[in-house]
């Protein structure tokens, strides 16, 4: 392999491996943003956290 | 030792050479296999009898999470990776992995955190007690005081760093660095296992490594992620710590898959029966894995509708599942079997991993699992898919590649011995579970009562003679790579390249010039 064709291969290693951490990092993302938006409670407006388990503000 | 110019540990701790790094690997899971192994048989030895015999409830309790813990993450992984790392790129015709220095990086992570993990057992209060599931609220701040919880997070993510930083390699390695003329559909079944594992892992790992994250800022950060006392959920941890480690199952099962499918093919003499549908089978056994995470959680009070859907999905692996049994069948069909121990060990996985296959169809049913969840039924289960599973085919990889490694033949007669004295042995142990689950036996106590106490004698007879067979494997190893019988290129006339193109051991570049790749399809012999 010639020194031009080793320089192109990792580049072209360097660019496989950016496009596959994107992709993982993208389905990561969208799977907690899924999780967080079904299990945690929003914040109230009006300060503190509105649980079920707490006595009303 | 030409890589590095250097002597000793420092050679080992510089090495980029994917053939050395991957029988670092190997030895490290050996090392922790052996920890955990002892964690299993002081396990045993407390449930032999009901009472509290040898160990506290509290010691038990730490016993169960970090025997879980080593041979998940620092044993069986770690194997698989380790086989990955020497025969991947020799498979594919490539003269190492794609970032030799990653590979390295990814390697040394390992045992600095199995270190780490094992320290905690030393600190105030112990290790990590509430299982290798680590569900809040038992690893909240006030059910798992002491840093011997912070500590398993940490040696959890380094772990997963380094599962990350060796997937990245190995899917490069094998989209970008095969040999001329080795499509994809050439590739031996192997080297697509560990792709599509190496995908799982990529997707997977840093969902556990968010979920233990928010964990430890629960723990120590006043966030309340899992507390419903602050607006959390701990079912929420749940959701995220199985959709990492759902598919971790199939991580340490997919490359068996492709173990045995080599093994098949070169001991039976004759090329894997449905290639295509092989590999297709692999990969709807790794999409499908992705997606039956809450299979785990259907006692949490879960919607119907969502128990429907993740019970259906979970019967659905049986279908690829059972094209793979079908396959291999096939492929011994007919063949010219040789009954060597690498043989032995996968026709073992065959018949054994089946076992555990279904009764894992008879867990999806959510029922049925209401019934079986946390007792002893679920232990049986996994047991039969890690130990006859993972642990067979890890077994039938070292017999069948180590005259690649060393050059030398594993000694057949003590293998032959290793191999019955386990088979016996792992059935003494995990089938009695079965009975002991449907009986009601609870998992993880340290006490029981006495109507299971039959049943738990023989299993903690069955384990101690699994536990001291082990030995048999350290001492054919050893006294092999010395003295065992000198092994030719084409150890076991095979028809990949690591048996065609290399010799025995291969040399520093694996081949004398990259091979240049003229089947027509996998596992057909090659005329150049």
């Amino acid at each position: 392999m010639s020194p031009t064709q080793t320089s192109a291969l990792k580049r072209k290693n360097a660019l496989t491996a950016a496009i596959i951490v994107a992709v993982a990092a993208a389905i990561t993302a969208s799977m907690f943003a899924y999780r967080f938006a079904n299990h945690l409670e929003p914040m109230p407006k009006t300060g503190g956290y509105a649980s079920p388990y707490l006595p009303a503000k | 030792m030409a890589t590095t110019g250097k002597k000793g540990f420092l050679h080992y701790l510089t090495t980029v050479n994917h053939k050395e790094i991957g029988v670092m690997y190997l030895m490290n899971s050996l090392v922790f296999f052996f920890i955990g192994g002892i964690m299993a048989l002081i396990i045993r030895t407390e449930l032999a009898a009901p009472g509290h015999q040898f160990v506290d409830g509290a010691f038990f309790n730490q016993m169960t999470a970090m025997h879980a813990t080593f041979m998940i993450f620092f044993a069986i992984i770690p194997a698989l990776i380790g086989l990955g790392n020497y025969f991947v790129p020799i498979m594919i015709g490539s003269p190492d992995m794609a970032f030799p220095r990653l590979n390295n990086w990814s390697f040394w992570l390992m045992p600095f955190s199995g270190a780490l993990m094992l320290g905690s057992l030393f600190v105030p209060g112990g290790s990590a007690a509430a299982g290798w599931t680590a569900y809040p609220p038992l690893t909240n701040a006030a059910y798992s005081q002491g840093a011997g919880m912070d500590m398993w997070i940490l040696a959890v993510h380094i772990a997963g760093a380094s599962s990350i930083l060796g997937t990245i390699n190995f899917i490069v390695t094998i989209l970008n660095m095969r040999a001329p003329g080795m499509s994809m559909f050439k590739m031996p079944l192997f080297s697509w296992s560990i792709l599509i594992t190496a995908w799982l892992q990529l997707v997977a790992t840093p969902v556990l490594a968010g979920a233990i994250t928010m964990l430890l800022t629960d723990r120590h950060f006043g966030t309340a992620f899992f507390n419903p006392a602050g607006g959390g959920d701990p079912v929420l941890f749940q959701h995220i710590f199985w959709f990492y480690s759902h598919p971790a199952v199939y991580i340490m099962i997919l490359p068996v898959f492709g173990i045995v499918s080599e093994v098949f093919s070169v001991h039976a003499r004759k090329p894997v029966f449905g290639y295509n549908s092989m590999v297709f089978a692999l990969a709807a056994i790794a999409i499908l894995g992705q997606l039956v995470w809450a299979h785990h959680m259907y006692s949490v009070g879960m919607d119907l509708t969502a128990q429907l859907i993740f019970m259906m999905m979970t019967m659905l692996i049986a279908v690829p599942t059972g094209i793979k049994v079908f396959n291999w069948l096939a492929t011994l069909w007919g063949g010219s079997i040789r009954f060597t121990t690498a043989m032995l060990f996968a026709l073992g996985f065959l018949l054994l991993f089946t076992i555990g296959g279904l009764s894992g169809v008879v867990l999806a049913s959510a029922p049925v699992d209401y019934m079986m969840h946390d007792t002893y039924y679920v232990v049986a289960h996994i047991h039969y898919v890690f130990v006859t599973g993972s642990f067979f085919g890890i077994m039938s990889g070292l017999y069948h590649w180590f005259p690649k490694i060393t050059g030398r033949y594993l000694s057949e007669r003590i293998g032959k011995i290793h191999f019955w004295l386990t088979f016996i042995s792992v059935n003494i142990t995990f089938f009695p579970m079965h009975f002991l689950g449907m009986m009601g036996m609870p998992r993880r106590i340290a006490d029981y009562n006495p109507i299971y106490a039959d049943l738990n004698l023989l299993c903690t007879i069955g384990a101690m003679v699994f536990g001291f067979t082990q030995i048999l494997i350290i001492y054919n190893v050893f006294y092999s790579k010395k003295y065992g019988k000198k092994a030719p290129a084409n150890a076991w006339g095979g028809q990949t390249l690591e048996w065609t193109h290399t010799s025995s051991p291969p040399h520093e570049h694996n081949f004398e010039k990259i091979p240049v790749v003229n089947q027509k399809h996998a596992y057909e012999p090659y005329t150049n």
